[in-house]
């Protein structure tokens, strides 16, 4: 990738900037489309139709005019909020969101970066969100804020638990952090002849740590059932509550560019990434952009229909799955994988 | 341990029904209604704004009688001999000039009391619902097609009608007596003495000067009240106008 684009770009901070900046227009164009298609999802799961009428097809614009509004809304800062903090927040937020892109294997030909601990360091970047978060929350200088951010707190300290544990069994099997080289072991219908490689196929245990690594992630990505920080019905908005305007659309990007993470890092670690379902059949690096997308699409898609499924967890529900379940449970599953990888 | 594990299969269960249950959804038919382009077909019978065929009106006021909130304003004025106002689609024949036709529907309680007395069956509830206004004076509906101008000429020819029959009934009258009179000279000539005459010619004068007087007194009498009926009417409109505002 970067050799391609050194041959028709002249200077060489270009060509990184050109580089570095391929995740930022997914995510953008990505963002767009998911809002609309949560609203979509939302809508037609209650039988409604959401937005009809921007732009013509569908609403499909609504998004675009959402946008726009945002950019025109006042910034406002309250007065006895810490300032520095409160502004400084959303980028943070953001920035450790696509920060953690740089480690994802869009294809086997674009990775931001071969880093030989991709996994690790995406879960040590990701924690960054939840810092950015406790901030907002307390510099607002406002309960429903700070309560938001102390949840955030619990939360993802919590999750980070089972997140990282079924990581780990996906890493006994495959033996090395880099995702690139996770997902080019999964190439080829290496499974009974006709299944891809991916590793959900792996072992009957792999099934169950990518539905303990979903939710998990789930949470990790404040959404429902998980989405106490911000639960609009019960603290208002969370650390969310006193910001408006472009401020508050970074932190709704954030939260979207998160789930898209996650859903990828999803995608990498059991699905076979960029990998084509039907072996070499559309197989290739744009094929492969392809794929990786659709797989992050069809998980971003399975988050929003639980998010219009269940409802929201209690705080003292939201521990006790983690604590009671959930871990015990990830780490039972470790220790089966790993019998399962001595005796095969 | 047992516990847990039945608890997570109830769990996995109901998360797998309720997502069915959505995802059934998802494809289901929506229920909106995208509105200014496609409506609900309304029931037959909706109540929703009321509307007045005033070339059916006879003016009989029954509506306005009938409504509880006292919403609907009729004016008429009494056609004369010589104007023919036809006939309404009933059959009805039409014999006064409906001069006003206001329906406040700000006010209107939508009970259709004034559609069932109509004998012409020219008032009516129509399907519109899209009348809502700024203002609510802009709400009050008036369905006469009278010009000022026929308006005047109708008061006018009214009056002068009037005046026209008062004069005849006079002359009739007078003629009458003078009839009688002259029977009773006639008959006085061959029977009773002439004083009997000259007093009958003296009274005669008299009731005849004094009918004039009164005839016109009376007149100007009801020109005032049909005036100050007009005035009233319009200062409460006029009331209603400000109050409105």
């Amino acid at each position: 990738m970067q050799q391609f684009l050194e041959s028709f770009l002249p200077a060489g901070p270009l060509v990184v900037f050109v580089f570095s900046i391929i995740p930022l227009m997914i995510i953008l164009v990505y963002a767009l489309f998911a809002i609309w298609l949560e609203r979509k999802v939302a809508g037609h799961m209650q039988d409604r139709l959401g937005p009809m009428r921007t732009g013509g097809w569908h609403g499909w614009a609504q998004t675009i005019a959402d946008l726009v509004k945002m950019i025109q809304k006042e910034d406002i800062v309250p007065a006895k909020a810490d300032r520095f903090l409160f502004k400084m927040a959303p980028f943070i937020a953001f920035a450790a969101s696509y920060a953690a892109f740089v480690a994802i294997p869009f294809s086997s030909g674009y990775i931001g970066s071969m880093i030989d601990v991709g996994v690790f360091y995406i879960v040590a970047i990701t924690s960054l969100l939840s810092v950015s978060i406790i901030m907002a929350g307390w510099a607002s200088n406002n309960k429903w804020s700070l309560l938001g951010a102390m949840r955030t707190a619990a939360q993802t300290v919590s999750y980070e638990i089972p997140t990282v544990v079924t990581i780990l069994s996906v890493i006994i099997v495959t033996g090395t952090l880099n995702l690139m080289e996770i997902t080019e072991l999964q190439s080829g219908n290496t499974f009974l002849g006709f299944l891809p490689g991916w590793l959900i196929f792996h072992s009957p245990f792999m099934v169950i740590a990518f539905v303990l690594f979903f939710i998990a992630t789930l949470a990790e990505a404040h959404r429902v059932p998980f989405d106490l920080p911000e639960s609009e019905s019960e603290l208002v908005g969370g650390y969310q509550t006193e910001y408006s305007g472009m401020r508050w659309g970074l932190f709704m990007l954030t939260e979207y560019a998160d789930m898209l993470l996650l859903s990828l890092l999803g995608a990498a670690l059991f699905f076979g990434g960029w990998n084509s379902p039907f072996g070499s059949y559309l197989d290739g690096p744009l094929w492969g952009a392809f794929w990786m997308l659709l797989k992050g699409m069809i998980l971003v898609f399975v988050m929003m229909w639980l998010r219009w499924t269940l409802p929201r967890l209690r705080v003292d529900q939201l521990m006790n799955l983690c604590w009671k379940y959930l871990i015990p449970l990830s780490f039972v599953n470790l220790v089966l994988i790993a019998l399962w990888e001595m005796i095969f | 341990m047992v516990k847990a594990l039945t608890d997570t299969y109830t769990t996995f269960k109901s998360i797998f029904t309720g997502m069915g249950i959505t995802m059934r959804h998802l494809f289901k038919r929506s229920v909106t209604v995208q509105y200014p382009e496609v409506r609900d077909k309304l029931p037959e019978r909706v109540r929703l704004k009321l509307h007045v065929n005033i070339d059916d009106c006879i003016g009989c006021r029954l509506c306005e009688r009938a409504c509880p909130v006292e919403c609907i304003d009729i004016g008429t004025i009494k056609s004369t001999d010589d104007d023919d106002l036809g006939e309404t689609s009933t059959g009805h024949k039409k014999k006064l000039w409906v001069d006003t036709f206001d329906i406040d529907m700000a006010k209107c309680c939508y009970c259709e009391l004034c559609v069932h007395p109509c004998p012409t069956d020219c008032i009516t509830m129509v399907e519109e619902y899209e009348y809502s206004a700024y203002d609510r004076n802009d709400l009050i509906f008036s369905f006469a097609d009278m010009t000022p101008e026929q308006i005047e000429r109708a008061n006018r020819k009214l009056e002068e009608e009037e005046e026209e029959k008062r004069r005849k009934k006079e002359e009739a009258r007078r003629a009458r007596e003078k009839k009688a009179a002259q029977k009773a000279e006639a008959g006085d000539d061959a029977t009773s003495p002439g004083n009997a005459s000259d007093d009958a010619g003296g009274t005669r004068t008299e009731a005849g000067a004094s009918g004039d007087a009164d005839a016109d007194a009376d007149r100007e009498a009801r020109r005032a009240a049909r005036e100050a009926r007009r005035a009233a009417r319009k200062a409460e409109r006029e009331a209603k106008k400000r109050s409105g505002e």
